[in-house]
């Protein structure tokens, strides 16, 4: 089993978008998929059209692996489960506060989904702290949407300075472009640049695109209602490309 | 957690449907996914040796394949003329093919539609909670009414959701069936599951010797000529071997069981099978020689391919003359009466001409055997490393003699101890069996080498010769203490309890 996570302390980058769609494409290549949403705000859940549980049970999320699995609740698609989130996720840092060794506590309690499925993916919520810290050691890859603007350069360099602080592997780190519109010059200019500075970006870019936008409309992955889109053969070439990264790690 | 289980029913009619589907509507949204008609086709080898084994191999229209078993399904693309393991591209398909079918060819065992429809249960987020599945199977003639199955599908996490629609459709509904199955689709289409192949013949330890050969010979000769049709097809080349090892069975036996018959009867009967047998040996010889291509291939350095190519050529095209004569002969009236008075004489009563006919089988064979047994302890303690050939081929044939005595009289044996002590003489055989082998390839190439003219070829068949001599003294030198492990003593006493009287 792989873990994987889509992250940034940035938001409205892509991060939701791309865990849904990549989740999608995992589980229709056959890889039995499950999704976890962390963040409190519930967005892959909404657009997987799965309801919270009414439980309060965010406080019981780091316990053991039997609690957490009480919550998997089927998707739509094939070979793709999902735990959504609740609104009492909002207190994961704190929570984690309580335990000692608290930022391995997430990576623990996944290890029993390996009976089940081959990947897990997480959607995280823009922060930095216990969670994210947690979701660095959990995961074997961070795919980090950055939209190509000086400010997201600004934070992208942030995060690096952050896992080299704190001794995380730098090589975990998988930064793409998301959001971008190439008739603006300031992208096209911010692509290059951060190329030549990081040389791990993955060459498949996400456009900026209104069938993206659309998810919250029709709350499904684009390959349901947008098949032959540039948008949706994004999406398919960069979990394409994701593969043979995951499989290294 | 308990798992949820899909529960599964027989509809009726549609009208059932509808009305599910309404009393459905009062507490689900609801979304219909029609589904296509799809063909498939049940396909196997003669023997059903892939159903035998547990699998069930689907083929679409589209050249899909799709083989089947209880730990999951595999598919695999492959031409429209796929029907042996090597047409398949490698892979785990291919090994479950070889080691099911080995030399057998694909055919289709039936034909028939699927159409499969779903109906997702909603919830008020427009979320699938639970799924409606119904499965109707159709056969090609349209006078056989098709089959319609409905399933309820769980989805992980919507428990009340499914406990519901359970509920709702068991108010409408008859009984739960078993999963909609292909072998209940087998009976509708009145075909009958091929049983597996059995060594019984239906004898009783003490029936008269006579008359229990006879019914076997009986039996396995009728098992012969099943094989001819496949011969004519040209199916695959199992057939021919089947029919040939069914006739060599009877005119063992009949060898062994001598003294149940009159010295003319049994001259009769043995002259017979023969002949019906011997004009098969050419294409059996060349059909074995072609099949081991790769094996031949792997023998020779490079340089020897092209000759060994035009080898291969020249065999195909001798094969092809030999394969028409079998044809021929088999369409051939003298045949058919051949094949109709052996019929007769195995079928007639027992003419009880000998003091042994009259013995019980038991008795007989228990003596053939031990006796057989002595006989190939001599004849293996006398063979040492320089022993001559010839006695090593006795040895050979005495052995399988003695399997045969085993195998064709089992049922008046424990089974169990029957087959440790046929596999203990196999292991011997196969080395015994391979020594011989490579007299056949070697003579097999000889004979034809003084039909060829090519010196590219006839280099290939001299290098393969020389091979397969020194691979035949490798096996030679393996004889010796093969047979020290079988003449051990305790299948020695195991052959003094069994057969001994
Ligand atoms: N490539 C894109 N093109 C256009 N809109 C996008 C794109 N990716 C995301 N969006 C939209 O931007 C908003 C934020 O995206 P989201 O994936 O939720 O970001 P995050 O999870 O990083 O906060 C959403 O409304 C989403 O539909
Ligand atoms: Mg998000």
């Amino acid at each position: 089993m792989r873990v994987i996570s889509c992250y940034s302390m940035k938001g409205g980058v892509g991060k939701t978008a791309t865990a849904v769609n990549i989740a999608y494409w995992a589980a229709k290549s056959g890889i039995k998929t499950l999704l976890i949403d962390l963040d409190p705000q519930g967005a892959s859940s909404f657009y997987f059209r799965v309801k919270p549980t009414k439980k309060n049970w965010g406080s019981k999320f780091f316990k053991a692996y039997k609690e957490l699995v009480q919550h998997v609740k089927a998707s739509d698609y094939e070979n793709l489960d999902i735990i959504p989130a609740h609104l009492s996720f909002r207190n994961f840092d704190t929570m984690l506060g309580d335990y000692n060794k608290r930022t391995a506590r997430l990576r623990k309690i996944l290890k029993g989904m390996s009976k089940e499925y081959k990947l897990v993916v997480l959607d995280c919520p823009p922060t930095i702290g216990y969670l994210s810290e947690s979701v660095f050691t959990a995961s074997d890859l961070i795919f980090v949407p950055v939209i190509p603007t000086t400010l997201s350069e600004r934070t992208y360099e942030q995060l690096n300075q952050f896992f080299k602080k704190f001794n995380y592997k730098r090589n975990r780190l998988v930064p793409f472009f998301s959001m971008v519109q190439m008739q603006k010059v300031l992208h096209k200019r911010t692509m290059e640049t951060m190329r030549s500075r990081y040389n791990n970006f993955m060459d498949t870019i996400i456009p900026f695109s209104i069938d993206i936008e659309n998810m919250g409309e029709h709350r499904a992955p684009v390959d349901t209602y947008a098949r032959s889109r540039p948008a949706n053969k994004a999406y398919f070439s960069l979990w394409k490309e994701m593969i043979p990264l995951i499989k290294k790690s | 957690m308990t798992e949820l289980q899909a529960k599964h029913w027989l509809l009726p009619d549609n009208k059932v449907l509808r009305q599910l589907e309404s009393s459905l509507k009062t507490r689900f949204s609801m979304q219909k996914k029609p589904g296509n008609k799809l063909k498939y086709q049940l396909q196997d080898d003669y023997d059903w040796h892939l159903w035998h084994a547990g699998y069930r191999l689907f083929k679409t229209a589209q050249c899909e394949f799709r083989l089947e078993s209880p730990k999951g399904s595999i598919c695999e693309i492959a031409g429209e003329n796929a029907r042996f393991w090597w047409d398949f591209p490698d892979g785990e398909f291919k090994n479950i093919l070889k080691r099911c079918i080995k030399l057998r060819a694909l055919g289709e065992i039936c034909r028939f539609e699927i159409t499969e429809s779903t109906i997702d249960l909603l919830d008020t987020e427009r979320k699938t909670v639970a799924r409606i599945k119904t499965t109707t199977f159709f056969t090609e003639d349209a006078e056989t009414p098709g089959q319609q199955f409905l399933s309820l599908i769980p989805l992980r996490g919507y428990q009340n959701a499914f406990n519901k629609a359970l509920e709702l459709c068991q108010a409408q509904l008859n009984d739960d069936a078993p999963e909609p199955s292909l072998d209940k689709l087998l009976k509708i289409l009145g075909i009958k599951l091929k049983e597996k192949p059995t060594n019984k013949y239906g004898i009783t330890p003490s029936e008269p010797c006579e008359q229990a050969v006879l019914q076997m010979c009986k039996s396995m000769f009728s098992q012969a000529c099943k094989n001819e049709a496949g011969v004519i097809l040209d199916t695959d080349t199992e057939f021919l071997h089947q029919y040939r090892v069914a006739i060599r069975k009877a005119r063992s036996l009949i060898n062994l069981m001598k003294k149940a018959f009159s010295e003319t009867t049994h001259s009769q009967l043995k002259t017979e099978l023969a002949a019906l047998a011997s004009p098969t040996n050419p294409l059996r010889d060349l059909d074995v020689f072609l099949l081991d291509k790769s094996y031949y291939q792997s023998l020779l350095p490079e340089n020897y391919a092209p000759g060994l190519e035009t080898l291969f050529d020249h065999i195909a095209k001798e094969r092809q003359v030999a394969y028409k004569r079998v044809v021929t002969l088999f369409k051939s009236r003298a045949y058919r009466q051949k094949c109709k008075t052996l019929e007769v004489l195995f079928s007639s009563a027992p003419s009880f001409e000998t003091e042994s006919s009259h013995k019980p089988v038991l008795t007989m064979a228990k003596k053939r055997t031990y006796n057989r047994y002595r006989k190939i302890c001599v004849l293996g303690n006398e063979i040492n490393d320089e022993t001559p050939d010839a006695d090593v081929h006795e040895l050979r044939i005495e052995c399988k003699k003695l399997r045969y005595l085993i195998e064709f009289f089992s049922e008046l044996f424990p089974e169990k101890r029957i087959s440790t002590l046929a596999k203990s003489l196999k292991t011997l055989q196969t080395i015994l069996g391979n020594f011989n082998d490579y007299s056949v390839q070697k003579e097999f190439l000889a004979a034809h080498l003084a039909k060829e003219k090519d010196a590219e070829v006839i280099a290939a068949i001299n290098g393969l010769i020389a091979v397969l001599h020194q691979k035949q003294l490798q096996e030679r030198a393996r004889v010796c203490k093969a047979f020290a492990e079988f003449s051990n003593t305790s299948i020695a006493t195991e052959f003094e309890q069994l057969f001994a009287q």
